[in-house]
C-alpha cells in the first residue's frame, strides 16, 4: 500500500498519547474508593478503552476509504445527523435535574448524536463551500448558514450550549478558510453580536444562571462556594493544589475524596492538573498542540478544496473544544459542558473524533506528494 | 477544482492564523495554569486540605468528685449524642434529612432546622452542631444503619455528668452547662472560646464547685484530625491526640453525714422548707456538711426532657437554686452578742462579774430629741445578770449596755466603731473565701456606711440594734458559723473549705487544702473562755433544757433574727431562728450552725442542731425525759440533779452551767444564787418563753429609725409566702422534742 507511506505517524502518536493519558485520568477519577484493585467490569476506564478501540477501528476504516466518498455522501450524512438530533428531542435522555436531553439509549450503550453531528456538519460544509471556484461570495457564505442553522437549532433545543457554540466555531473557521473576505467575516460577527440579546432570550434558565454566575465568579471567585459555583471553585482548588509536579497519580485528594464533580468528563483536566501538576498539564498541552499542528499540516497538504476544508474543519472543532474545555477548567470561560477531546470519558465523542481524524488521515495520505517523496 | 493546489481568497493565510491562534490560546491557558498552580498553588493546596481535613475536639473526661471518704458524688456516664455537620447536608434536601432524623429521635424537624440554621448563621459549617443528647441506644443504632439516608448526621458517644446524690449536694457541686454567649456573658464567652480553647459544643461548670474548680475538673481536650469525603463520610484518621482527663476532687464533705444532716434539718423545719445546717471541723476549717434547703436535682441540667421541671424550679418562690448557706444575708440576731460580748470584755467595758439588771425594757433618750425616750425591750425582765448569765440567757438589755452604753448610769458602751472592729475581726463584712462561688459578704455597718447607704448619720439606737445583731448588720450562715469555729479553736479565723484535695488521674496531689488561717482574734484568751462559759451555760440552760445531750458538753448561742414588720400567725414578729455552737467544750471538735428561715431559735434551730450533734457523736436519741410528755414539764431532763426550774431564769441558768462540772468553769459559775430550786410556778417563768414572743425585740413601736432595707435582700423569699404554717400554739410554747 503505497498510500500509507503518507500516513502521519506523529498524528497517530498524538492521538494515542491523548487517549492513553485520558484512560489514566479517567481511571483515577472513577476508581475510588478502591483504587488499588483494578476491576475491569466496573471501571469507566475499561469502557473508555473499549470506546477507544472502536474509535481506532473506525479511524482505520475511514482512513482507508477515499475521501471523495465523504464528499459524495456529505448531504446524506448531514440529513441522517439531523434525523438523529430530532430523535433525541423525542426519545432522548439526560440529566433530569436540568431537563436536558442529550442521549439516545441503545440498550448496551447510549449515543450522543450531537457529537457525531459535528463531524457530519464539517463534511457537509466542506462540500458546500468547495462546490464553487473562486473567492467565497458573501451570498454563498450567508447561504452556508442554512446548513448551520438546523443542527444548531436542534442542539440548542436539547439544550446544549457548548455543542451549539462548537457548530458556530466550526462554521466560522471553515468559512474563513473557504476564502471569505475579512470584511464579510467582520460583518457576520457584528450581526452575531447584535443578535446576542436574542440568544439570551433563547437560553434556558440554567444557562443564563451559568453565564451570570461566571461573570460573578470572575469578579469574586468565592461568592457562592456551595451553590452554582461549587464545581468551578473545586476545579480551581484541584488545579492549584497540584503545583508543579502534582500530587501523584491516584493521590489527588480533591479527586479521590469526591470534592471535584463531573470529574471524568468536563473536569478531567482538573484531575490531571491536580495529580500530574503543571508538568503533566504541559505534556497534555504538547500532545494537543502536536495534534492540532498535524491537522493544520494535513489541511495545507490537501490536494483539493474539499479536503482542505474538511481537515481544517476538524482542526477547528478540536481546537475550539479543547480551548473551551481547558478555559472552563481554568476559570477563564463559563461552564458550557464541553468535554476535552479524546481525554474526557465518553464513547460518542471518542468515536466522533476518531472518525474525524480518520477523515483527516484519508485526506492526508491522498495529498499531493512533496518532491522528496518521488525519490523514494 | 480538484487539483487546484492554490488556496483561494483569504484561505492562504488562514492556516497561519490558525496556528497563531492555537499558540496564543495555549499560551493564555498555560499562563493561567502557571498562575493557579505555581503562584496561587500553596493557598489552593491549603484550601484543598481544609476541604478534606477536619479537626474535631475529643472532650476530656471530666474529673470525678469524691466525698471525704472516697464515695463518688459526681461522675461521668456515656450518652449518645446526635449532631449535624451543616456542610455535609445535601444541598437541596436538608429538609428531608431533618424529617427522617426527627422521625428517629423524636421532636420536630423545625427544631433541628433551627439549630442548624443558627450554626450556619455563625458561619461555621464544619463543626458538628449537637441536636440531641441522651439519645436512646436503639435510636443511635438506627441512625448509624441509615447513614446513607442521613448525610451530615453524626452519632457520637460523649460523657454526661451524673450526680449520685442529686439534691443532697447540688448547692456544693453545682452543675455544668453548655458554652453559649447567651448563658455566659459575651466577654466571658469570648475569653473561654478564644483564649481557653473551649469549643462551641463543650460544657462548662456554671455553678458550685463545677464552676469554681472548672480549671481542675475540665481536663485537656484531645484532637482528632481526620479525612472526610465530599459526602461527609470519614475516610480515616490522620492524627489522634488523646484527651487528658480532668483532675479528681475530694470534698471535705462526708456524704453520709450530709444526708443525715439534711434529713434532720428537713424534719426539723416546721415553718416552711427553708433552712441551713453547717457542720465543720473547728481545727481545720473543713466543712463536713453544708446543707441549704430547699435544694434541686442538679442532674436536671444534663438529663434531656426535664425542662419543665427546671422551669418549675426557677419559678419556685422558695428559690431552690439560692444557696442560703453562703449567699443568704440575714440579721445574725443574738448570735452577734458573742461579738459584742467579746469586744466588751477585751475593751474593759465589762467583766465576767459585771452585773446589769434587766427590768424588761430600757428607755434611752434620743440623740437629737433628749425628751423623747425610746424603749428598747428585753424579751423578759430577766433581773440582775452577770456576763455568763447574760450570754446564756441572751439578755438584750445587758448587751445594749455593752454595745451602746447607758448614760443615766454612766455606763460607757463599746460604741459602733469598736463594735464594728470586733465584728470584722471575726470576718463579718467580708467573704470567708470558702471555695464555692457566689458567696456574699454580709454587712458590718458604721457611720460612714450608713451615711452612704441610708443618707443619715449613725445614732445611738443603731448601736443598740447592732449590739444584738439587728438593724443594719447582716451575715451569711457561713460567717456566723465561722465565728463559732473561731471561738472554738481559741481564736484563729480559718478559711472554710469544702474541697479537701485535688489530684490528677495518676493520684498526684495538685491542691491540698490544709488548715488555712485568715486571721486571729486579738483578744485575751481568758475573755474567750468567759464567752465559751456563757455559751455552755446557754446550751445547758433553761431555754434549751430539752435538748441537752448526755455526756456531751456543748457551747452554743441561739439567735432570733427579726425581719419585716408583720406579725406572724402566733402573734409574734416574723423571725428567723439561729443556733450556732460547738462540742465538746473541753476539746472542741466540731461546730454546728443551724439557720431556719421564718423559724424560732429555741424551738427550731436549737433542736435541729442538738439532733445533728447527737448524730455526729453517735449519742442515741432514746427519748430524754421531757420529750416523753407532750405538755411542759418543769423538770429538766439533764443529768445535773441541781438543775433549776424555770422560776427565775437568771438563777436557773446559773445553776445549770456546771452540769458537767468542767474544771475551768465550775468555780466561776456560781453567782449569787446557786441553790435556788424553784420547782413551782411555771406560769411565772414562762409567760415570755420565746416560742411566741421571741427575744431581740428591736422593733418596738418607737421612733427608732428602722432601716428600711433591713429585711429586703435576704428575706424576699420568705415574704413571698404570706403566713407561716400554723403550728399548734401550745399555751406554754413548749419546745418541740427533737425526735
Amino acid at each position: 500500500m503505497r498510500l500509507w507511506r503518507q500516513f502521519d505517524y506523529l498524528f497517530l502518536l498524538a492521538i494515542f498519547g491523548l487517549v492513553g493519558y485520558g484512560l489514566m485520568m479517567v481511571h483515577s477519577a472513577t476508581c475510588a474508593p478502591d483504587c488499588d484493585r483494578f476491576t475491569p467490569s466496573s471501571s469507566s476506564a475499561f469502557r473508555q478503552g473499549l470506546y477507544a478501540l472502536a474509535g481506532l477501528a473506525v479511524m482505520t476504516l475511514l482512513t482507508a476509504v477515499h475521501y471523495r466518498a465523504y464528499r459524495t455522501l456529505a448531504y446524506y450524512g448531514y440529513g441522517f445527523s439531523l434525523l438523529t438530533l430530532a430523535a433525541v428531542l423525542v426519545v432522548g435522555r439526560g440529566e433530569a435535574e436540568f431537563g436536558v436531553r442529550r442521549w439516545i439509549p441503545l440498550g448496551l450503550f447510549d449515543v450522543q448524536p450531537s457529537e457525531l453531528a459535528k463531524v457530519f456538519l464539517v463534511i457537509a460544509l466542506a462540500r458546500f463551500l468547495s462546490d464553487r471556484d473562486g473567492p467565497l461570495s458573501l451570498r454563498r457564505a450567508l447561504a452556508s448558514i442554512g446548513l448551520l442553522v438546523p443542527p444548531l437549532g436542534l442542539v440548542f433545543l436539547q439544550p446544549d450550549l457548548g455543542t451549539s457554540l462548537s457548530f458556530v466555531a466550526i462554521w466560522f473557521g471553515m468559512v474563513a478558510m473557504a476564502g471569505a473576505r475579512p470584511l464579510h467575516l467582520g460583518l457576520i460577527s457584528l450581526s452575531a453580536v447584535l443578535a446576542a440579546p436574542g440568544g439570551w432570550l433563547l437560553m434556558r434558565e440554567y444557562q443564563r444562571a451559568r453565564l451570570l454566575h461566571f461573570i460573578e465568579t470572575v469578579a469574586n471567585p468565592e461568592s457562592d462556594p456551595f451553590g452554582e459555583g461549587y464545581n468551578i471553585l473545586q476545579a480551581r482548588i484541584s488545579i492549584g493544589s497540584g503545583g508543579m509536579f502534582g500530587r501523584g497519580w491516584l493521590e489527588g485528594t480533591q479527586t479521590q475524596l469526591d470534592y471535584l464533580r463531573v470529574k471524568q468528563s468536563d473536569f478531567i483536566f482538573s484531575v490531571l492538573a491536580e495529580e500530574m501538576g503543571f508538568v503533566g498539564a504541559m505534556v497534555l498541552f504538547g500532545l494537543l498542540l502536536l495534534l492540532l499542528f498535524r491537522i493544520a499540516r494535513a489541511a495545507e497538504k490537501a490536494r483539493d478544496d474539499f479536503g482542505r476544508l474538511a481537515a481544517f474543519g476538524v482542526g477547528c472543532m478540536l481546537f475550539f473544544q479543547s480551548f473551551v474545555n481547558l478555559g472552563t477548567n481554568l476559570t477563564l470561560l463559563p461552564v458550557t459542558g464541553v468535554p476535552l477531546p479524546l481525554v474526557s470519558f465518553g464513547g460518542s465523542a471518542m468515536i466522533a473524533f476518531c472518525a474525524a481524524f480518520g477523515v483527516v488521515q484519508s485526506i492526508l495520505i491522498r495529498s499531493k506528494r512533496r518532491a522528496y517523496t518521488f525519490t523514494s | 477544482m480538484l487539483d487546484s493546489g492554490e488556496p483561494r481568497g483569504t484561505s492562504g493565510v488562514v492556516p497561519h492564523l490558525f496556528r497563531a491562534a492555537i499558540l496564543v490560546a495555549f499560551g493564555i491557558l498555560a499562563a493561567q495554569l502557571w498562575r493557579l498552580q505555581i503562584v496561587e498553588g500553596p493557598q489552593l493546596r491549603q484550601r484543598a486540605d481544609s476541604n478534606r481535613v477536619r479537626v474535631s475536639q475529643i472532650p476530656p473526661p471530666r474529673g470525678v468528685i469524691y466525698d471525704r471518704n472516697g464515695t463518688i458524688v459526681a461522675s461521668n456516664a456515656p450518652v449518645f449524642v446526635v449532631s449535624i455537620v451543616p456542610a455535609d447536608l445535601p444541598a437541596r434536601e436538608e429538609g428531608a434529612v431533618y424529617e427522617r432524623l426527627a422521625e428517629i429521635i423524636g421532636g420536630g424537624s423545625a427544631d433541628i432546622r433551627r439549630a442548624v440554621d443558627r450554626r450556619k448563621a455563625e458561619g461555621d459549617l464544619f463543626t458538628p452542631t449537637s441536636i440531641k443528647s441522651n439519645v436512646p441506644r436503639d435510636a443511635a443504632l438506627t441512625i448509624e444503619q441509615r447513614h446513607i439516608e442521613l448525610p451530615g448526621v453524626l452519632v457520637s458517644v460523649e460523657s454526661s455528668r451524673r450526680y449520685a446524690d442529686g439534691p443532697l449536694l447540688a448547692h456544693i457541686l453545682g452543675y455544668t452547662g453548655p458554652i453559649s454567649p447567651t448563658v455566659l456573658s459575651p466577654a466571658k464567652y469570648k475569653q473561654k472560646t478564644e483564649k481557653e480553647g473551649y469549643s462551641i459544643n463543650d460544657r462548662i461548670g456554671t455553678a458550685g464547685l463545677e464552676d469554681s474548680f472548672e480549671r481542675y475538673l475540665r481536663g485537656k481536650p484531645g484532637h482528632r484530625t481526620y479525612e472526610v469525603e465530599a459526602s461527609g463520610r470519614t475516610v480515616g484518621d490522620i492524627r489522634v491526640e488523646q484527651p487528658a482527663s480532668g483532675n479528681n476532687v475530694a470534698l471535705t464533705i462526708d456524704v453520709d453525714l450530709q444526708r443525715a444532716v439534711a434529713g434532720i434539718l428537713r424534719e426539723g423545719l416546721h415553718q416552711g422548707n427553708v433552712g441551713v445546717a453547717i457542720l465543720s471541723d473547728v481545727k481545720t476549717g473543713e466543712v463536713l456538711s453544708l446543707v441549704s434547703l430547699p435544694s434541686y436535682d442538679n442532674n436536671i441540667f444534663t438529663d434531656d426532657g426535664r425542662d419543665d421541671e427546671l422551669a418549675a424550679l426557677l419559678k419556685d418562690p422558695e428559690q431552690p437554686f439560692f444557696d442560703r448557706s453562703i449567699s443568704g444575708q440575714y440579721p445574725p440576731g443574738s448570735t452577734f452578742k458573742l461579738v459584742t460580748g467579746l469586744g466588751a470584755l477585751q475593751e474593759g467595758v465589762a467583766k465576767r462579774e459585771t452585773i446589769i439588771e434587766s427590768k424588761g425594757i430600757l428607755y434611752v433618750p434620743h440623740d437629737f430629741y433628749p425628751n423623747l425616750r425610746q424603749p428598747f425591750p428585753d424579751w423578759s425582765p430577766l433581773g440582775r445578770l452577770n456576763f455568763i448569765q447574760a450570754i446564756a440567757n441572751s439578755s438584750n438589755i445587758y448587751f445594749f449596755y455593752l454595745g451602746g452604753g447607758y448614760e443615766p448610769e454612766k455606763f460607757t458602751g463599746l460604741g459602733v466603731d469598736r463594735l464594728a472592729h470586733y465584728a470584722r475581726m471575726f470576718g463579718y463584712g467580708t467573704r470567708t473565701k470558702i471555695d464555692l462561688p457566689g458567696e456574699s459578704a454580709g454587712t458590718v455597718p458604721d457611720d460612714a456606711w450608713k451615711l452612704q447607704r441610708v443618707g443619715e448619720h449613725w445614732v445611738k439606737g443603731d448601736t443598740y440594734n447592732m449590739s444584738i445583731g439587728q438593724g443594719y448588720v447582716e451575715a451569711t450562715p457561713i460567717q456566723v458559723h465561722n465565728m463559732t469555729v473561731t471561738i472554738a479553736n481559741g481564736g484563729t479565723v480559718l478559711t472554710p473549705h469544702v474541697v479537701k484535695e485535688v489530684a490528677d488521674s495518676d493520684g498526684q496531689l495538685l491542691v491540698a487544702n490544709k488548715r488555712e488561717e485568715s486571721g486571729a482574734l486579738q483578744v485575751d484568751p481568758r475573755h474567750l473562755q468567759t464567752l465559751i462559759d456563757g455559751m455552755e451555760a446557754g446550751f445547758s440552760g433553761q431555754l434549751l433544757r430539752d435538748y441537752r445531750i448526755p455526756n456531751l458538753r456543748v457551747a452554743g448561742k441561739t439567735g432570733t433574727a427579726e425581719y419585716g414588720q408583720g406579725v406572724n400567725a402566733l402573734g409574734g414578729e416574723q423571725t428567723h431562728g439561729w443556733f450556732t455552737g460547738f462540742a465538746p467544750v473541753q476539746d472542741p471538735r466540731i461546730a454546728v450552725t443551724v439557720f431556719v428561715e421564718r423559724g424560732s431559735s429555741s424551738r427550731d434551730a436549737a433542736p435541729i442542731a442538738a439532733r445533728i450533734l447527737r448524730h455526729f457523736f453517735e449519742i442515741p436519741e432514746n427519748a430524754p425525759a421531757p420529750s416523753a410528755t407532750p405538755l411542759p414539764s418543769p423538770l429538766p431532763r439533764a443529768p445535773g440533779p441541781q438543775n433549776a426550774g424555770p422560776a427565775a431564769p437568771n438563777v436557773a441558768l446559773a445553776t445549770a452551767t456546771p452540769r458537767q462540772a468542767s474544771p475551768p468553769m465550775a468555780p466561776t459559775a456560781p453567782p449569787p444564787s446557786t441553790k435556788v430550786v424553784a420547782p413551782t410556778s411555771a406560769p411565772t417563768a414562762r409567760p415570755s418563753r420565746p416560742a411566741t414572743a421571741p427575744p431581740a425585740a428591736t422593733v418596738a413601736p418607737t421612733g427608732v429609725p428602722k432601716p428600711p432595707a433591713m429585711a429586703a435582700p435576704a428575706t424576699s423569699v420568705s415574704q413571698a409566702t404570706p403566713t407561716r404554717p400554723t403550728r399548734a400554739p401550745t399555751p406554754a410554747g413548749v419546745p418541740k422534742p427533737p425526735s
